[in-house]
């Protein structure tokens, strides 16, 4: 099978020939049934996101349409639509936060920044993935969040988190991540738009090739939206040799100061 | 910015390293032989906590305890039980820091209870990353092992390592950070991290033991049994320290399979490091 054996050669950090095996097994497999068979996969014939990915986008400055403003790019928004279904009541509020944003948004604190806007933020972030759970370590502030594909089910309680609760399971090739027990603290983007604490996010992982993933966000609050509404775009994976996660521990505290 | 000094471990002398060899230093019962990963190393995942957990005082680790109640009984003469020292060498269980250096871990010891200034209080108080090897003292962590790398997650106190395993050089000496640039390596079924690139900052105890921005520190995982494995790192920074110290501590299971970590958000509406400074320097707080 010379075209699987090239498809075999191209996949990079997949560890062990014992698993390259497995894993041309699993190729084999998803060509009998009509899937794409170019993705890199692990050793279990998962879509293997390993790695390290960074979107291109405006959305940590404004997830919609905007024009540019000092030190904001002017970028087409994220937003299916472009439009998001606020109740009246919560329209005025985004407008308010807007107004406030210097100092209102939970970012200019340094706090943890909410799913999905800390994909979106200006930072990359490292996709650690095994068969149970994929691990998202963040260069912002060290975050990170356990993607579990275990079969596992969100707490039974409530939970008021920063990053939710991330229960993930394959559609497919694509990951599917719901995303419940959030708190009301955080925000879309540094324009104001926000959420309740009754957010429930849908997330989409879907490898377009070896190095873009097609990532979808839905994002439901019936407190806050008239109904369910989505984002969209592209994580484009770290090709740069040796890429790795710094630090970007965020200000919040004048530590350059006290701690030189 | 300083120079951060760029060494690997060839500049340790040799017969320093032999002693850290785990083939001297550890088991000499029977080896064990972990399970590997898919990818062929030995497996080290799940969750971790140090037989004597805590950073307390790296050189009288209380196992719990609560270093300022104990400062306070120590003034009234109560003598407590002590744990022997983490640092194995020197002999003495001494960091065997530079006259300078001595003295401003005085000062920072002689704070830590009544601190006077933002600078008296310990980085950890301040939700700032623990930096390696605090990192795994403090509390539970978590082992992680993926295709070409060991990730450490931290169960109090936000925060990760990511450790690759590949033989990729050292971040350029400009690159300071919080928790180092590690680089990893299997040495039998011994973890080898090799780290610098660190920034200094954090404190390696609640009473201001310290390093520097030159420091390089060299971490030896070691699984001794199913449950156990013995860590053991050398630390060295000619411009902090007299000679190379190595501390030693033995780590234990934490938490069963199928346990998961809470969020600790810590810096999301922290007020205890303010509340620790006294009145009179209220004015002198730092905003947050």
């Amino acid at each position: 099978m010379p075209a699987l054996n090239s498809l075999l050669a191209s996949r990079k950090g997949v560890g062990t020939n014992g698993s390259k095996l497995v894993a041309g097994f699993y190729l084999l497999a998803q060509v009998v049934a009509g899937q794409s068979p170019a993705l890199p996969r692990t050793a279990d014939g998962k879509p293997d996101l390993s790695g390290f990915w960074q979107t291109l986008n405006t959305a940590a400055w404004d997830i919609q349409d905007h024009r540019d403003q000092k030190d904001v790019p002017a970028g087409q928004g994220v937003v299916v639509g472009n439009e998001i279904p606020y109740q009246p009541w919560a329209l005025a509020k985004k407008k308010e936060n807007f107004e406030k944003r210097a100092t209102a948004d939970p970012e200019a604190k340094c706090f943890l920044p909410g799913v999905p806007r800390i994909t979106y933020m200006p930072f990359p972030f490292q996709i650690v993935q095994t068969s149970k759970e994929l691990t998202v370590l963040y260069e912002y502030a060290h975050a990170f969040r356990a993607i579990h594909v275990d079969g596992t089910k969100h707490p039974a309680d409530h939970m008021d988190w920063w990053l939710g609760d991330s229960r993930g399971h394959w559609e497919g090739d694509t990951l599917v991540v719901d995303l419940a027990d959030f708190n009301d603290r955080t925000w879309f983007d540094r324009a104001g738009n926000f959420h309740s604490d009754a957010l429930h996010v849908v997330e989409r992982y879907a490898l377009l090739d070896a190095d873009h993933i097609e990532y979808a966000a839905t994002i439901e609050d019936p407190k806050v939206f008239t109904r369910p509404w989505k984002m969209n775009m592209v994580l484009y994976r770290h090709r740069e040799k040796n890429f790795q996660i710094l630090e970007y521990e965020c200000y919040g505290f004048e530590h350059e100061k006290y701690y030189p | 910015m300083k120079n951060i000094i760029h060494d690997g471990p060839a500049i340790l002398p040799v017969a320093f390293l032999l002693l850290c060899h785990p083939a001297v230093a550890q088991n000499p019962t029977k080896p064990w032989s972990p399970a590997v990963t898919a990818d062929g190393q030995p497996d080290l995942q799940g969750f971790w906590t140090a037989e004597v957990a805590g950073t307390y005082d790296l050189t009288d680790p209380r196992g719990g305890e609560i270093v300022v109640e104990e400062i306070a009984q120590a003034s009234k003469g109560i003598v407590r039980k002590h744990n022997p020292s983490r640092i194995v060498d020197p002999p003495d269980g001494k960091i065997p820091y530079l006259p300078w250096a001595e003295a401003k871990h005085r000062d920072l010891a002689m704070h830590a209870e009544n601190p006077t200034k933002p600078e008296h209080i310990d980085t950890q108080n301040r939700c700032l990353p623990d930096g390696p090897l605090r990192d795994l003292l403090h509390g539970a962590f978590r082992i992680v092992q993926a295709p070409g790398y060991v990730v450490f997650l931290g169960e109090e106190n936000y925060g990760f390592r990511s450790v690759p395993l590949d033989s990729r050089p050292h971040l350029g000496k400009d690159i300071a950070l919080w928790m180092g640039d590690p680089r990893g390596h299997w040495e039998g079924n011994t973890l080898v991290i090799d780290v610098t690139n660190l920034n200094g900052k954090p404190w390696l105890d609640m009473i201001g033991n310290f390093y520097g921005q030159s420091s390089h520190f060299l971490e030896r995982l070691t699984p001794v049994g199913p449950d156990t494995f013995d860590y053991e790192v050398t630390v060295e920074d000619p411009s902090v320290y007299t000679r190379p110290w190595k501390l030693k501590a033995r780590f234990k299971r934490a938490h069963p399979d199928g346990y998961e970590f809470l969020e600790d958000a810590c810096h999301e509406g922290e007020q205890s490091a303010d509340k620790m400074l006294l009145p009179a320097d209220v004015a002198n707080k730092p905003k947050n």
